[in-house]
């Protein structure tokens, strides 16, 4: 099989399927039901104020007009069985994302295009013809066979959304080529303070309102299809974010921090090192056994990219008997038991 | 949609573009049904934003349909229920596509029949495909060569099923 095969299967494959009859109609349907959807979200926002238990917050809304309203409509952000070690507001835990003068500036419009805006431990990225910039932190380098000279790694957010950069020129501020459904991001820098909590290693995109399930669990009554909230680890606590968006604004709306002992979620590991041999990542020893990476989850194929990698992050046991190792350079990988049919087949790479 | 005649026009570009939109999803999903769901949002998407991507629609509604991978689509159907119509049970026609194709397709990582779907659909090269995927050139050959790798394996199994 090659290309000339390929070629006509595809060209089949595009011109193959009849869509229904009535795609005009069930495609209005659609948007109808993504308007009604963003209309209660906007009843929601407009009705009645989240941001914790007892707290009235004013609204920036998109066009730039402020309204207040009662806090009790809408429930607090609140983590499953109510285990809750600390919130903002109960334990006057600074949170810098919220920590604000007023509560109008808990919501915020967002950057204007072309712009970016840095709240202290929160960055936004913005879109900019379909282009993001991100604040960047320097965390990791790669040697890349490919390229004369290391790179910066970003970290502002996963492969799918990230950028490498000479590091000569490296600023801290990178270029990304992020898809534009993908394009907010936000994530709040670890405390300089051990034990002092809401550190969001990463928050993932959403520009939907999910939630990654495969390793973010959803937390009971946090959804409600207007509200979206998050459930990320930093390595100790497990934290719910919660994010409206009402257009293209997002607002962070409230942020708890959670029991690390909560149902259907492990412990992270200590910090990990992967190292990156010829081809693959190095199999690791974990939990008294050999992991090794996944194909469709390593970097790159037959030699090339990342060569002489050292990723340093954390492992979580994950569904199906894996790994998840995630580090703050925006890596994420799968790992499998060595010998599992899932890992990858080196071939002649080794 | 801000008027009747934007209305008319993304109707017309519904009529016109909606067959190779769901070939295009096909190939991004391995299954007709998750692709027509997602034909439907990004048309949804497509037509809302449709004063600003009218210059060229086809390329806005694939380009959303590259981003919205399929995991996202299913979360987005468990998650959002009023967008679906259960009593809507599509009946999708399928003509002239050999079924291995499906199959070997649906064992594909969503990224490898994203990058084949790039490259054979959309006559991308390498560097356009890292480009549209947010990923390097390397990742975006492996992902080519991977799966083109397993479509053959897939084929080359078949084959020899096949054989007398």
């Amino acid at each position: 099989m090659n290309d000339e095969f390929l070629g006509p299967a595809y060209e089949a494959l595009s011109n193959g399927v009849t869509p229904p009859p009535d795609a005009n109609e069930q495609v209005a349907k659609r948007m109808l039901a993504r308007r009604r959807i963003r209309q209660l979200t906007a009843v929601a926002i407009t009705t009645g104020v989240v941001i914790g238990a007892g707290a009235t917050a004013s609204l920036v809304l998109g066009d730039g007009r402020t309204s207040t309203g009662p806090s009790t409509d809408v429930p607090a952000v609140s983590c499953p069985d109510g285990r809750v070690i600390r919130t903002p507001e109960r334990d006057s835990v600074r949170v810098p994302a919220l920590d604000s003068p007023d509560d109008a500036a808990r919501a915020w419009a967002g950057p204007a295009a072309g712009r970016v805006e840095v709240r202290d431990g929160v960055g936004l990225l913005l879109r900019d013809d379909g282009t993001v910039r991100a604040t960047m932190t320097l965390t990791s380098t790669r040697t890349d066979l490919e390229r004369s000279e290391p790179t910066a790694w970003s970290v502002n957010g996963s492969e799918v959304c990230s950028s490498e950069t000479s590091l000569a020129s490296f600023t801290g501020e990178g270029l990304l080529e992020c898809a534009e459904d993908s394009v907010v991001q936000t994530s709040v820098r670890p405390p300089e303070t051990p034990g002092s909590l809401t550190a969001l290693e990463e928050a993932r995109s959403f520009s939907d309102p999910t939630t990654d399930e495969t390793e973010l669990q959803p937390t009971t009554g946090s959804r409600s299809g207007d509200l979206t909230a998050l459930l990320v680890r930093d390595g100790t606590v497990h934290t719910v974010l919660r994010v409206v968006r009402l257009d293209d604004t997002w607002h962070l709306r409230g942020l708890a921090a959670c029991s690390s002992e909560l149902p259907g979620l492990r412990p992270v590991s200590e910090t990990f090192r992967l190292l990156v041999g010829h081809c693959w990542v190095e199999p690791v020893t974990y939990d008294g056994g050999e992991w090794d990476v996944v194909e469709e989850d390593q970097f790159g194929w037959g030699g090339g990219m990342p060569r002489s990698w050292v990723g340093i992050g954390t492992i979580t046991p994950a569904r199906e008997g894996t790994l998840r190792y995630v580090d703050a350079g925006g890596v994420e990988l799968r790992l499998v038991r060595v010998g599992d049919p899932r890992a990858i087949e080196r071939g002649g790479c080794d | 949609m801000r008027s009747a005649a934007d209305a008319g026009a993304f109707e017309e570009f519904v009529v016109v573009q909606t067959r190779r939109l769901l070939g295009f999803a096909t190939a991004l999903t391995g299954n007709p049904h998750d692709a027509w769901d997602l034909t439907q949002e990004a048309l949804a998407r497509t037509g809302e934003r449709w004063h600003k991507v009218h210059s060229n629609p086809a390329a806005y509604a694939r380009t959303t349909m590259v981003r919205l991978n399929v995991d996202r689509i299913r979360r987005l159907r468990r998650e959002l229920p009023l967008l679906r119509a259960p009593e809507h049970a599509v009946e999708l026609e399928l003509d002239g596509i050999d079924p291995w194709l499906l199959d070997a397709l649906a064992s594909l990582s969503p990224r490898q029949r994203t990058a084949l779907a790039l490259r054979h659909l959309e006559d991308l090269d390498v560097a356009q495909i890292a480009a549209r995927m947010g990923c390097s050139v390397g990742t975006a050959k492996s992902h080519l060569s991977r799966g083109t790798e397993r479509l053959r394996a897939f084929a080359a199994r078949l084959a020899q099923e096949e054989a007398p």
